[in-house]
Protein backbone atom coordinates (compact mmCIF):
# COMPACT_ATOMS: atom_id res chain seq x y z
CA UNK A 1 0.00 0.00 0.00
CA UNK A 2 1.37 3.38 -0.87
CA UNK A 3 1.84 5.71 2.04
CA UNK A 4 -0.54 8.04 0.22
CA UNK A 5 -3.40 5.58 0.40
CA UNK A 6 -5.64 4.60 3.27
CA UNK A 7 -7.63 1.71 1.90
CA UNK A 8 -9.96 -0.16 4.26
CA UNK A 9 -9.21 -3.58 2.79
CA UNK A 10 -5.47 -3.16 3.13
CA UNK A 11 -5.77 -1.78 6.65
CA UNK A 12 -8.04 -4.65 7.60
CA UNK A 13 -5.50 -7.13 6.29
CA UNK A 14 -2.50 -5.76 8.17
CA UNK A 15 -4.45 -5.33 11.40
CA UNK A 16 -5.78 -8.87 11.17
CA UNK A 17 -2.27 -10.25 10.61
CA UNK A 18 -1.08 -8.34 13.64
CA UNK A 19 -3.82 -9.35 16.03
CA UNK A 20 -3.60 -13.03 15.13
CA UNK A 21 0.05 -13.01 16.16
CA UNK A 22 -0.03 -10.85 19.24
CA UNK A 23 -2.96 -12.64 20.82
CA UNK A 24 -1.19 -16.02 20.80
CA UNK A 25 -0.67 -17.44 24.26
CA UNK A 26 3.11 -17.31 23.97
CA UNK A 27 3.13 -13.65 22.98
CA UNK A 28 0.68 -12.65 25.72
CA UNK A 29 2.69 -14.64 28.28
CA UNK A 30 5.87 -12.80 27.26
CA UNK A 31 4.17 -9.42 27.53
CA UNK A 32 2.81 -10.29 30.97
CA UNK A 33 6.23 -11.42 32.14
CA UNK A 34 7.78 -8.12 31.04
CA UNK A 35 4.98 -6.08 32.62
CA UNK A 36 5.41 -7.83 35.94
CA UNK A 37 9.17 -7.26 36.10
CA UNK A 38 10.50 -4.50 38.38
CA UNK A 39 9.97 -1.13 36.74
CA UNK A 40 13.66 -0.39 36.30
CA UNK A 41 14.24 -3.68 34.50
CA UNK A 42 11.38 -3.69 32.03
CA UNK A 43 13.26 -2.34 29.04
CA UNK A 44 15.88 -5.01 29.59
CA UNK A 45 13.22 -7.67 30.10
CA UNK A 46 11.46 -6.48 26.96
CA UNK A 47 14.62 -6.77 24.92
CA UNK A 48 15.09 -10.31 26.18
CA UNK A 49 11.57 -11.75 26.23
CA UNK A 50 10.04 -9.84 23.32
CA UNK A 51 12.83 -10.20 20.80
CA UNK A 52 11.75 -11.72 17.49
CA UNK A 53 14.17 -14.62 17.91
CA UNK A 54 12.95 -15.56 21.37
CA UNK A 55 9.28 -15.26 20.39
CA UNK A 56 9.84 -17.52 17.39
CA UNK A 57 11.56 -20.02 19.68
CA UNK A 58 8.40 -19.92 21.80
CA UNK A 59 6.35 -20.88 18.75
CA UNK A 60 5.03 -17.45 17.80
CA UNK A 61 4.53 -17.26 14.04
CA UNK A 62 6.03 -13.80 13.73
CA UNK A 63 5.70 -12.10 10.32
CA UNK A 64 9.03 -11.07 8.84
CA UNK A 65 8.01 -7.41 8.78
CA UNK A 66 6.92 -7.22 12.40
CA UNK A 67 8.86 -4.85 14.62
CA UNK A 68 8.77 -5.02 18.40
CA UNK A 69 10.07 -2.00 20.21
CA UNK A 70 9.80 0.17 23.25
CA UNK A 71 7.54 3.15 22.67
CA UNK A 72 6.53 6.39 24.30
CA UNK A 73 3.23 8.12 23.52
CA UNK A 74 3.06 11.85 23.91
CA UNK A 75 0.07 12.90 25.96
CA UNK A 76 -1.77 16.14 25.46
CA UNK A 77 -0.95 18.77 22.94
CA UNK A 78 2.58 19.25 21.72
CA UNK A 79 4.48 22.32 22.71
CA UNK A 80 6.64 24.67 20.77
CA UNK A 81 9.12 24.55 23.60
CA UNK A 82 12.15 22.43 22.94
CA UNK A 83 11.10 19.27 24.75
CA UNK A 84 7.34 19.58 24.82
CA UNK A 85 4.79 19.32 27.57
CA UNK A 86 4.68 16.73 30.27
CA UNK A 87 3.29 13.24 29.88
CA UNK A 88 -0.02 14.06 31.51
CA UNK A 89 -0.58 17.15 29.41
CA UNK A 90 0.55 19.58 32.06
CA UNK A 91 1.81 22.67 30.27
CA UNK A 92 5.43 23.58 30.10
CA UNK A 93 6.23 26.41 32.50
CA UNK A 94 7.24 28.71 29.68
CA UNK A 95 4.00 28.07 27.83
CA UNK A 96 1.98 28.63 30.97
CA UNK A 97 3.76 31.91 31.64
CA UNK A 98 3.20 33.05 28.08
CA UNK A 99 -0.48 32.32 28.37
CA UNK A 100 -0.90 33.88 31.81
CA UNK A 101 1.13 36.98 31.10
CA UNK A 102 1.66 37.55 27.39
CA UNK A 103 4.83 39.51 26.76
CA UNK A 104 6.15 39.11 30.30
CA UNK A 105 8.86 36.69 29.27
CA UNK A 106 10.17 39.05 26.63
CA UNK A 107 10.30 41.82 29.18
CA UNK A 108 12.10 39.57 31.67
CA UNK A 109 14.56 38.47 29.00
CA UNK A 110 15.61 42.09 28.51
CA UNK A 111 15.37 43.37 32.05
CA UNK A 112 16.65 40.33 33.97
CA UNK A 113 18.54 37.88 31.72
CA UNK A 114 19.60 35.78 34.70
CA UNK A 115 15.99 35.21 35.82
CA UNK A 116 15.04 34.44 32.24
CA UNK A 117 17.80 31.81 32.00
CA UNK A 118 16.65 30.19 35.25
CA UNK A 119 13.06 30.03 34.01
CA UNK A 120 14.12 28.33 30.78
CA UNK A 121 16.31 25.90 32.70
CA UNK A 122 13.36 25.07 34.95
CA UNK A 123 11.19 24.33 31.94
CA UNK A 124 13.85 22.11 30.40
CA UNK A 125 14.34 20.20 33.63
CA UNK A 126 10.59 19.68 33.94
CA UNK A 127 10.46 18.28 30.44
CA UNK A 128 13.36 15.95 30.96
CA UNK A 129 11.98 14.73 34.27
CA UNK A 130 8.60 14.19 32.66
CA UNK A 131 10.11 12.16 29.87
CA UNK A 132 12.09 10.06 32.32
CA UNK A 133 9.00 9.41 34.46
CA UNK A 134 6.62 8.84 31.58
CA UNK A 135 5.04 5.50 30.84
CA UNK A 136 7.23 3.63 28.44
CA UNK A 137 5.34 0.97 26.60
CA UNK A 138 6.09 -1.94 24.39
CA UNK A 139 4.70 -1.94 20.90
CA UNK A 140 4.45 -4.48 18.19
CA UNK A 141 3.84 -3.17 14.70
CA UNK A 142 3.48 -4.82 11.36
CA UNK A 143 2.78 -3.22 8.05
CA UNK A 144 4.48 -1.83 5.03
CA UNK A 145 5.46 1.36 3.29
CA UNK A 146 5.07 3.56 6.30
CA UNK A 147 1.74 2.30 7.63
CA UNK A 148 1.57 -0.22 10.41
CA UNK A 149 -0.96 -1.82 12.68
CA UNK A 150 0.28 -1.39 16.20
CA UNK A 151 -0.55 -2.85 19.53
CA UNK A 152 0.71 -1.45 22.75
CA UNK A 153 1.02 -2.05 26.41
CA UNK A 154 2.33 0.02 29.29
CA UNK A 155 5.49 -1.24 30.91
CA UNK A 156 6.28 1.52 33.36
CA UNK B 1 -17.78 -17.40 22.03
CA UNK B 2 -16.90 -19.27 18.86
CA UNK B 3 -13.22 -20.10 18.50
CA UNK B 4 -11.78 -19.75 15.00
CA UNK B 5 -9.78 -22.71 13.67
CA UNK B 6 -6.48 -20.90 14.10
CA UNK B 7 -7.24 -19.74 17.63
CA UNK B 8 -6.43 -21.37 20.93
CA UNK B 9 -9.34 -22.45 23.11
CA UNK B 10 -9.61 -21.54 26.79
CA UNK B 11 -8.36 -18.57 28.73
CA UNK B 12 -4.87 -17.20 29.10
CA UNK B 13 -3.13 -18.29 32.31
CA UNK B 14 -3.97 -15.80 35.06
CA UNK B 15 -6.58 -13.97 33.01
CA UNK B 16 -10.33 -14.40 32.69
CA UNK B 17 -10.42 -14.18 28.91
CA UNK B 18 -8.81 -16.00 26.05
CA UNK B 19 -7.59 -15.44 22.54
CA UNK B 20 -11.00 -15.54 20.90
CA UNK B 21 -12.43 -12.85 23.16
CA UNK B 22 -9.35 -10.64 22.98
CA UNK B 23 -9.16 -10.99 19.20
CA UNK B 24 -12.81 -10.02 18.83
CA UNK B 25 -12.38 -6.90 20.95
CA UNK B 26 -9.23 -5.93 19.09
CA UNK B 27 -10.89 -6.52 15.73
CA UNK B 28 -13.80 -4.30 16.70
CA UNK B 29 -11.48 -1.55 17.93
CA UNK B 30 -9.23 -1.72 14.88
CA UNK B 31 -12.35 -1.46 12.71
CA UNK B 32 -13.35 1.73 14.53
CA UNK B 33 -9.92 3.21 13.78
CA UNK B 34 -10.07 2.12 10.15
CA UNK B 35 -13.51 3.63 9.71
CA UNK B 36 -12.19 6.92 11.09
CA UNK B 37 -8.96 7.19 9.08
CA UNK B 38 -10.69 6.21 5.84
CA UNK B 39 -13.29 8.97 6.07
CA UNK B 40 -12.77 11.37 3.16
CA UNK B 41 -12.01 14.37 5.36
CA UNK B 42 -9.30 12.53 7.29
CA UNK B 43 -7.87 10.90 4.19
CA UNK B 44 -7.54 14.33 2.60
CA UNK B 45 -5.40 15.48 5.52
CA UNK B 46 -3.28 12.33 5.45
CA UNK B 47 -2.74 12.71 1.72
CA UNK B 48 -1.79 16.35 2.15
CA UNK B 49 0.67 15.35 4.87
CA UNK B 50 2.31 12.70 2.73
CA UNK B 51 2.51 15.09 -0.21
CA UNK B 52 4.85 17.26 1.88
CA UNK B 53 8.60 16.64 1.69
CA UNK B 54 9.54 14.20 4.50
CA UNK B 55 11.39 16.85 6.50
CA UNK B 56 8.35 19.12 6.51
CA UNK B 57 5.88 16.48 7.68
CA UNK B 58 6.56 16.74 11.45
CA UNK B 59 5.66 20.44 11.33
CA UNK B 60 2.50 19.62 9.38
CA UNK B 61 1.56 17.04 12.00
CA UNK B 62 1.98 19.62 14.76
CA UNK B 63 0.16 22.30 12.78
CA UNK B 64 -2.82 20.24 11.61
CA UNK B 65 -3.17 16.77 13.10
CA UNK B 66 -2.43 17.81 16.68
CA UNK B 67 -4.84 20.74 16.56
CA UNK B 68 -8.49 19.85 17.30
CA UNK B 69 -9.69 23.20 15.98
CA UNK B 70 -7.84 22.73 12.71
CA UNK B 71 -9.18 19.21 12.33
CA UNK B 72 -12.71 20.48 12.94
CA UNK B 73 -12.20 23.27 10.43
CA UNK B 74 -11.30 20.63 7.88
CA UNK B 75 -14.40 18.60 8.63
CA UNK B 76 -12.85 15.92 10.81
CA UNK B 77 -14.76 14.81 13.90
CA UNK B 78 -12.61 12.60 16.09
CA UNK B 79 -14.76 9.85 17.63
CA UNK B 80 -14.92 9.57 21.39
CA UNK B 81 -12.05 7.52 22.71
CA UNK B 82 -9.93 7.87 19.59
CA UNK B 83 -6.62 9.65 20.16
CA UNK B 84 -4.35 11.26 17.59
CA UNK B 85 -0.89 11.45 19.08
CA UNK B 86 2.78 11.64 18.36
CA UNK B 87 5.05 8.93 19.68
CA UNK B 88 8.62 7.73 19.63
CA UNK B 89 9.94 4.19 19.32
CA UNK B 90 13.02 2.71 20.88
CA UNK B 91 14.09 1.47 17.46
CA UNK B 92 14.06 5.13 16.29
CA UNK B 93 11.90 4.65 13.24
CA UNK B 94 10.95 8.04 11.77
CA UNK B 95 7.37 8.00 12.97
CA UNK B 96 4.93 10.82 12.31
CA UNK B 97 1.68 10.20 14.13
CA UNK B 98 -0.57 7.52 15.50
CA UNK B 99 -4.33 7.03 15.72
CA UNK B 100 -4.98 5.04 18.85
CA UNK B 101 -7.75 3.69 21.03
CA UNK B 102 -7.51 1.99 24.40
CA UNK B 103 -9.07 -1.41 24.82
CA UNK B 104 -11.48 -1.84 27.76
CA UNK B 105 -9.54 -2.06 31.02
CA UNK B 106 -10.42 -5.72 31.41
CA UNK B 107 -7.92 -6.55 28.67
CA UNK B 108 -5.02 -4.44 29.92
CA UNK B 109 -3.50 -7.51 31.52
CA UNK B 110 -2.61 -8.52 27.98
CA UNK B 111 -2.62 -5.44 25.75
CA UNK B 112 -3.72 -1.87 26.46
CA UNK B 113 -4.32 -0.27 23.08
CA UNK B 114 -4.50 -0.82 19.37
CA UNK B 115 -3.27 1.77 16.93
CA UNK B 116 -2.55 2.67 13.36
CA UNK B 117 0.86 4.26 13.05
CA UNK B 118 2.13 6.33 10.16
CA UNK B 119 5.83 6.89 9.51
CA UNK B 120 8.06 8.66 7.08
CA UNK B 121 9.34 6.23 4.50
CA UNK B 122 12.46 4.32 5.46
CA UNK B 123 14.43 1.41 4.15
CA UNK B 124 13.84 -1.73 6.15
CA UNK B 125 17.52 -2.16 7.01
CA UNK B 126 17.74 1.43 8.31
CA UNK B 127 15.71 0.60 11.42
CA UNK B 128 17.16 -2.15 13.61
CA UNK B 129 15.21 -5.15 14.83
CA UNK B 130 17.99 -6.27 17.17
CA UNK B 131 16.47 -6.20 20.65
CA UNK B 132 19.34 -4.26 22.23
CA UNK B 133 18.61 -1.43 19.78
CA UNK B 134 14.83 -1.82 19.47
CA UNK B 135 14.44 -1.46 23.25
CA UNK B 136 16.40 1.74 23.72
CA UNK B 137 14.59 4.43 25.71
CA UNK B 138 12.56 6.39 23.15
CA UNK B 139 13.61 9.94 22.35
CA UNK B 140 11.49 12.81 23.63
CA UNK B 141 8.84 13.28 20.96
CA UNK B 142 9.46 16.97 20.36
CA UNK B 143 13.20 16.37 20.06
CA UNK B 144 12.53 13.57 17.58
CA UNK B 145 10.43 15.95 15.48
CA UNK B 146 13.14 18.60 15.56
CA UNK B 147 15.74 16.09 14.42
CA UNK B 148 13.51 14.86 11.58
CA UNK B 149 12.84 18.42 10.47
CA UNK B 150 16.58 18.98 10.18
CA UNK B 151 17.11 15.74 8.30
CA UNK B 152 19.17 14.19 11.08
CA UNK B 153 19.25 10.40 11.12
CA UNK B 154 17.55 9.36 14.36
CA UNK B 155 19.82 6.34 14.60
CA UNK B 156 22.76 8.68 15.06
CA UNK B 157 21.43 10.11 18.32
CA UNK B 158 23.13 8.58 21.37
CA UNK B 159 20.95 6.61 23.77
CA UNK B 160 21.91 8.81 26.71
CA UNK B 161 20.82 11.98 24.91
CA UNK B 162 18.62 13.17 27.79
CA UNK B 163 21.49 12.85 30.25
CA UNK B 164 23.78 14.76 27.93
CA UNK B 165 21.21 17.50 27.51
CA UNK B 166 20.84 17.76 31.24
CA UNK B 167 24.59 18.14 31.59
CA UNK B 168 24.44 21.16 29.30
CA UNK B 169 21.63 22.95 31.13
Amino acid sequence: MSVHELEPEELHLITQQTLEVITSSAFVAAVRAVSSAPADQRLLEGSQRLSPGVLREQGVDLPSDMRISSRYFEEGLPSSIEFGDGPCGQPNTINALNQAAPGALDRIRKSDPDLFRRLVELADEESLDAMRDARIGGCSCAGKNGTCAGIGTGLA
Amino acid sequence: MKVAPNQEAGTYPGLDFGQAELSAVMRETYDELIEFVTEPAFKAIHHELMDQPPQERPAYVARVLMQPDELARRGVTVPEGVLIQRSAFGDRRPTLYVVKKYLPEKYHGAWENVNLTFDNEYEDEEVPRAPELAWRPPLPVALQSELMEHGINLQSVPTDIDLRLRAHV
